[in-house]
């Protein structure tokens, strides 16, 4: 990034709050029953909408009839697609490099239906029971088409998913950086592996939602969203449906969830503000269960071939991958299929390891299923899932320790530059191996192991390290070829007291910002946490945001924070030191007291400044400036990266073929750490997700395209009693281009712990001569794998 | 997903109950509604009326008889869980309550619920086969009992009469051993299979009685005579225990869905049945 | 008793020890009836099939699923909701070690966490782990990985001397 831009320096913090358990200051609302959920928040007058969804998964709409659905009492309107025509052709999905081929989501689907779930028509009713009894009453006839539900199937063409993409095509493309053939011809030994990551939900437990509400005669539009990028949305209400941007507001109340799922912008959004001027009355959305695991984005999905050339130390000496997407029907915006497989073998083709030479291709297809979008470590998942599951096989085809193996290969010196031009300025590769060879106890766990095995009893240890792209920025979108820019800004205002109120531009679903906010605010203004009140992005009428995405979360608004507070930091110093009679570059704000350097008994209470500056002109400098607000934007200057580790102890059972996991220890270095509470809370999540999806969630589709996960029964959450005790521990390597070194961290459990767990199944599984590269991995697949290969034969 | 429009009505007697049924072939009863209420709310059941039952008085209690024990059909599972009266004369049931679902489902789903909704899926009816257990039932022509080998006649369906209502379920308190496994990979989960079975044991140590019930890996409920002949007059232990699983895995046809395979089913289901006749050698 | 089958019916339902009365739909859930009868809104939505937990309230001192239940059927009966648990001015023990372990992120599943851990609690001052483990597994909680769950519940069971 340009040096000479301003947005991307923050002043130096000390860490005070910073570094500790601060408890949060969401909590007493939400454990009270007193957060504001979407559904929470009533309007007079409300109405709710209902949709008819398809359930074919390709067909053509030959009638549709909405006139008994009219005719029930309490039922104010129902919508097909060509009435919501004429306001908006839909949402374009496309991803900016070439070898991409956009499509056009329509708000309610006119002509064709592409996949189940895709909404139809939608009906408002004084009750969301009432709405509910007349979409039944919608008839619509419809002929279906040929159906395509697999990558495969779609990548050898002939029947089409979708028509706007006529070789099923969503986009396609590839790089090579250095001599990565002449480096497998030389190559002693090969390994390779094809791994499938399954198809998931994120399944916030708080699905999705929207209220619009348009008053005509002001041409005010407010609309809550538990969007992840309220910014985005209301840009798009503009940009789609012509709404002047300065009339709309978008409000993301208390979220339960977003995972990613929520970093879209979707076409109910779009939608209810239609209805809501059309009605001229509030319209409201709760999105129900088996809507969300129907029509809310799906995940992952995709196949990646991977292979390492390897020379006879047992050193990486190039790596190829190609990945291969299901991106279902559409491209979600505003990320696109490309979500998936470009990210997964684009964005650290090369891990931790010290690698010269790297291939990639990427290619997603349209199928006739719901739309693939965002998950928590976009793309990294399938990435990580494939390098580290190959890193294990490759150990063992060398006969290595998978600890040794990675020792071997490990990025030693910093910085680092990887094949494709990426440089990392810092890291803890090797210490996260170290430290977590240490925890496992790696020569009394192999004893254990061996030990059980001789009574019938199958333990595997499986290792996955990470590193990870955070504080998602212009920077980081151009380091991997992008054009992206971001920037959050944040306001600080310091009241006549002493205290304090943060804005942030970012949404919170559950991260806890508003603590770590206030952490970052104390330090940077010198008073206590319970003094700052920090409001996140609650409304877009306050500070800006890019979104909550990408790991950015801490770092972004943290600078912002930094930045903002920094201003208001200077002009307290400067009064300070015009009451006390010194110079301002001694002042040193801390605790709430504005003291001199070296003269203790120097000092001010910061509350006795801030009245200062608002109610007493003798007690200011010179040319004093009393605003004592401040609003600026932030970004980072360089990509940083987080790095870590998690390995994991599972149990098979021979019997039943289920995964019982015994414990989880994780690495995490996302540089200083604002509060350990909240990084172990993220770590701890994301990793039970990962379990998830390695083990236990998977949307099925059958041969016809119908979806046969659609509730909670079939489609299956970790509960506690799967769920792994944890030891964590933290390595801090600070960034020197964040507020007090802060890296982002948010996605690292979700993106390292599926490989973790294919590869403690794989070590488990070593006496059968078995290897799994499929998730999830269900009891059958465990089983056939401990059976011999067909469920069916005898043992 | 909120249910369609019905009626609704808690009549104070069995008699007003099974008028009500006759009345409307569309009616439907609910009591504790843990089965039923997901499905109106998905909207797979659309009864004109439901008959709440939780006016009735006598269906909610535990009677220990000499040589039998009565559980009126609006016991819940909690009931059964936490009786001191059962874990002492029949712990078979409050061991299989525990497996039920959630404690937060356990405190409402009766006994009664899930023997007439007739889930293959759901642990009593694997379990009142297993006990060759009495249903009692009452519809507009009086009582009648309906031994529970002829009462699962197929998925969700039982041979109880539209107009009638389940009233009671009565279990022998005779002297046998038991054992019940189930495999279901969280808690709450449907079971992929599980298997009941109960036997008396002579003097000298042999099987006798034996009634082996499976669940939850079938389309309904039932007996798996087959591996019952073959453990029945055998000495339990590991050989016999091995035999009962070759013959388990021959003499069914398991279902298949999304959780598993008829052919990883049968597996399973022999590995259960194994690990259940093992059981029964460390006895009551 | 309701002897004449009908579509709307009149309920009173005690919720939080205030008497709330209201005429229904037959069809109308208890957890909907709290939340727009009672307006009280602290008791989530998240799955409406029973399976989730987040919708968990107390009837007569028992925990149950109010999606499983329709408003009609708690007509006369006493429901405690999470609004209930706190005294209007400091958290309650359970609660304050909710916050103290970081038992929560987003917080959409935690009321019914807390109040299944309030009715295992009043039953069992003392519960196993296990215990503990089968309460919780009651209830999906996508954020947390659960550990921290199970703590706070540990230490608000255990009396404050034996706590670290």
């Amino acid at each position: 990034m340009d040096e000479t831009l301003q947005h991307i320096k923050t002043p130096v913090v000390a860490a005070r709050a910073i570094g500790t358990r601060v408890l949060r200051s969401e909590d007493p609302r939400l454990l009270s029953g007193r957060g504001v959920f979407l559904a929470d928040t009533v309007l007079p007058g409300e109405l709710h909408a209902a949709f008819v969804r398809s359930p074919v998964a390709h067909a053509r709409i030959t009638r549709i009839d909405v006139s008994a659905a009219l005719a029930l009492p309490g039922v104010f309107l129902a919508w097909t697609g060509t009435d919501v025509l004429p306001h908006c052709e839909g949402l374009v999905g496309e991803f900016a490099v070439p070898g991409c081929n956009a499509t056009t989501m329509p708000l309610l689907a006119t002509g064709e239906v592409v996949y189940v779930g895709e909404p139809v028509a939608v009906v408002v009713a004084e009750s969301r029971y009432a709405a509910e009894d007349a979409a039944e009453l919608i008839e619509w006839d419809f002929e279906e088409l040929p159906v395509v539900v697999s990558a495969d199937a779609a990548l050898a063409g002939g029947d089409v998913a979708n028509s706007q993409l006529p070789d099923n095509i969503g986009i396609t493309g590839g790089a090579t950086y250095g001599d990565v053939e002449l480096a497998f011809e030389q190559a002693d030994q090969v390994v390779s592996g094809r791994y499938y990551t399954g198809r998931v939900s994120a399944a916030p437990m708080e699905t999705r939602g929207v209220i619009a509400s348009y008053e005509w005669a002001s041409g005010q539009l407010r609309v809550w969203s538990g969007s992840q990028m309220p910014h985005f949305v209301r840009y798009c209400l503009t940009a789609y449906l012509g709404f002047p941007e300065q009339c709309v507001e978008v409000i993301a109340p208390d979220t339960g969830g977003g995972f990613g799922q929520k970093a879209h912008v979707y076409v109910e959004e779009m939608l209810l503000p239609l209805l809501s001027r059309e009605l001229d009355r509030p319209v409201k959305w709760v999105e129900d269960r088996r809507e969300n695991l129907m029509a809310g984005t799906h995940a992952h999905e995709q196949y990646v071939d991977i292979a390492y050339a390897l020379d006879d130390t047992g050193r990486i000496t190039a790596v190829r991958t190609d990945a291969l997407g299901d991106g279902g029907a559409y491209h979600a915006p505003p990320w696109s299929m490309a979500v998936e497989p470009w990210c997964a073998v684009v964005m650290t083709p090369t891990g931790i390891y010290d690698v010269p030479a790297a291939e990639y291709s990427y290619t997603a297809v349209a199928t006739n299923k719901t739309p693939i979008g965002a998950y928590r470590g976009v793309g990294y998942m399938a990435g990580t899932l494939a390098r580290e599951c190959l890193a294990d096989d490759a150990a063992r085809a060398l006969g290595m320790s998978p600890f040794d193996f990675r020792r071997s290969n490990v990025v030693r010196e910093f910085p680092w530059t990887n094949p494709q031009n990426i440089v990392y300025d810092e890291g803890s590769w090797l210490e996260t191996i170290d430290a977590l060879e240490e925890m496992v106890d790696y020569t009394a766990f192999l004893q254990r192991q061996a030990e059980l095995r001789l009574q019938g009893r199958y333990l595997g240890l499986g290792l996955s390290c990470f590193v990870e792209s955070s504080g998602e920025s212009t920077a980081t979108s151009k380091e991997h070829g992008l054009g992206d820019v971001y920037h959050d800004t944040a306001t600080v205002r310091m009241d006549p007291n002493g205290t304090a109120t943060v804005t942030v531009g970012l949404t919170a679903q559950g991260q806890g910002l508003a603590t770590t906010m206030g952490q970052m605010a104390a330090d940077t203004l010198g008073i206590r946490v319970e003094d700052i009140t920090v409001r996140m992005a609650t409304s877009t009428s306050q500070a800006y945001g890019s979104g909550t995405v990408g790991s950015r979360g801490a770092v972004i608004a943290s600078g912002a924070v930094a930045r903002a507070g920094g201003i208001i930091r200077e002009k307290v110093r400067a009064v300070a030191a015009h009451m006390l009679e010194a110079s301002e570059n001694d002042i040193e704000l801390a605790d709430g007291t504005a003291s001199v350097a070296g003269a203790p008994d120097a000092k001010v209470a910061i509350a006795d400044v801030a009245a200062a500056i608002y109610f007493d002109m003798t007690a200011w400098p010179e040319g004093f400036d009393p605003t004592l607000e401040a609003t600026l934007a932030y970004d980072t200057a360089r990509p940083m990266f987080s790095n870590g580790g998690h390995a994991m102890i599972v149990e098979l059972d021979p019997d039943t073929g289920f995964v019982r996991f015994e414990k989880v220890f994780s690495v995490e270095d996302c540089g200083t750490v604002i509060n350990p509470n909240v990084v172990e809370g993220q770590i701890r999540g994301g990793v039970v997700q990962g379990i998830g999806a390695a083990v236990f969630e998977e949307l099925s589709y059958d041969a016809s395209g119908q979806l046969l996960s659609t509730t909670f029964l079939d489609y299956g959450l970790p509960t506690m009693d799967v769920a792994p005790p944890f030891e964590i521990r933290h390595l801090e390597t600070p960034s020197a281009h964040t507020a007090s070194g802060v890296k982002g961290m948010g996605e690292s459990g979700l993106i390292a712990a599926p490989a973790a767990v294919l590869n403690a199944v794989n070590d488990a599984l070593t006496p059968f001569g078995a290897v799994l590269r499929e998730l999830p991995l269900t009891p059958e697949k465990v089983f056939s794998a401990m059976n011999g290969s067909s469920a069916g034969e005898a043992s | 997903m909120k249910p369609p429009t019905f009626s609704y009505v808690a009549p104070g007697s069995v008699e007003e109950v099974t008028r009500l049924l006759a009345s409307d072939p569309d009616a439907k009863i609910i009591s504790g509604g843990q089965s039923l209420m997901p499905l109106l709310a998905m909207r797979l059941a659309g009864p004109s009326m439901l008959v709440d039952l939780k006016a009735v008085n006598g269906l909610a209690r535990i009677g220990i008889g000499e040589t039998e024990i009565t559980i009126g059909a609006r016991v819940t599972h909690h009931d059964i869980e936490s009786s001191a009266e059962l874990a002492s004369a029949l712990p078979l049931l409050p061991f299989v309550a525990r497996f039920i679902a959630h404690p937060q489902i356990r405190s409402r789903g009766t006994l009664g619920g899930s023997v007439a909704h007739s889930d293959p899926s759901a642990e009593w009816p694997t379990v009142l086969l297993a006990m060759d257990a009495t249903i009692d039932v009452v519809g507009p022509r009086g009582g009648r009992s309906i031994a529970v080998d002829d009462f699962f006649t197929g998925p969700f369906t039982s041979s109880m009469a539209f107009d009638e209502v389940l009233v009671a379920v009565r279990v022998p308190r005779a002297d046998r051993r038991w054992a019940f496994q189930e495999a279901a990979r969280k808690a709450g989960d449907y079971g992929l299979a599980i298997v009941a079975v109960t036997a008396g044991v002579d003097a000298d140590g042999r099987l006798h009685g034996c009634r082996v019930a499976v669940g939850a890996c079938v389309g309904t409920t039932t007996r798996l005579r087959d591996v019952e002949d073959a453990i029945d007059g055998a000495v339990p232990g590991e050989t016999l225990a091995a035999r009962a699983e070759a013959v388990a895995r021959d003499s069914v046809q398991p279902i298949s869905d999304i959780h598993g395979s008829s052919e990883y089913r049968r597996r399973l289901l022999g590995n259960l049945v194994r690990r259940a006749v093992t059981d029964l050698t460390n006895g009551q | 008793m309701t002897t004449t089958p009908q579509e709307s019916l009149h309920v009173s339902v005690s919720v939080n020890g205030r008497t709330y009365r209201a005429q229904v739909d037959a069809r109308k859930t208890l957890a909907d009836f709290i939340r727009e009868d009672a307006v009280l809104t602290g008791t989530k939505l998240g799955c409406e099939h029973g399976v989730c937990g987040a919708c968990t309230v107390l009837v007569d001192d028992a925990p149950m699923r109010s999606c499983l239940m329709l408003a009609v059927q708690a007509d006369g009966r006493h429901v405690r909701t999470v609004e209930n648990l706190a005294d209007g001015t400091e958290l309650n023990s359970l609660q304050q070690a909710f916050q103290r372990n970081h038992s929560l992120q987003c917080g959409f599943c935690t009321a019914g966490i807390l109040m299944s851990a309030t009715a295992l609690l009043e039953q069992n001052p003392t519960p196993t782990r296990a215990e503990i483990v089968e309460t919780v597994s009651g209830s999906l909680c996508r954020c947390t990985g659960y550990e921290t769950i199970v703590a706070a519940v540990e230490e608000a069971a255990a009396p404050a001397e034996e706590r670290s």
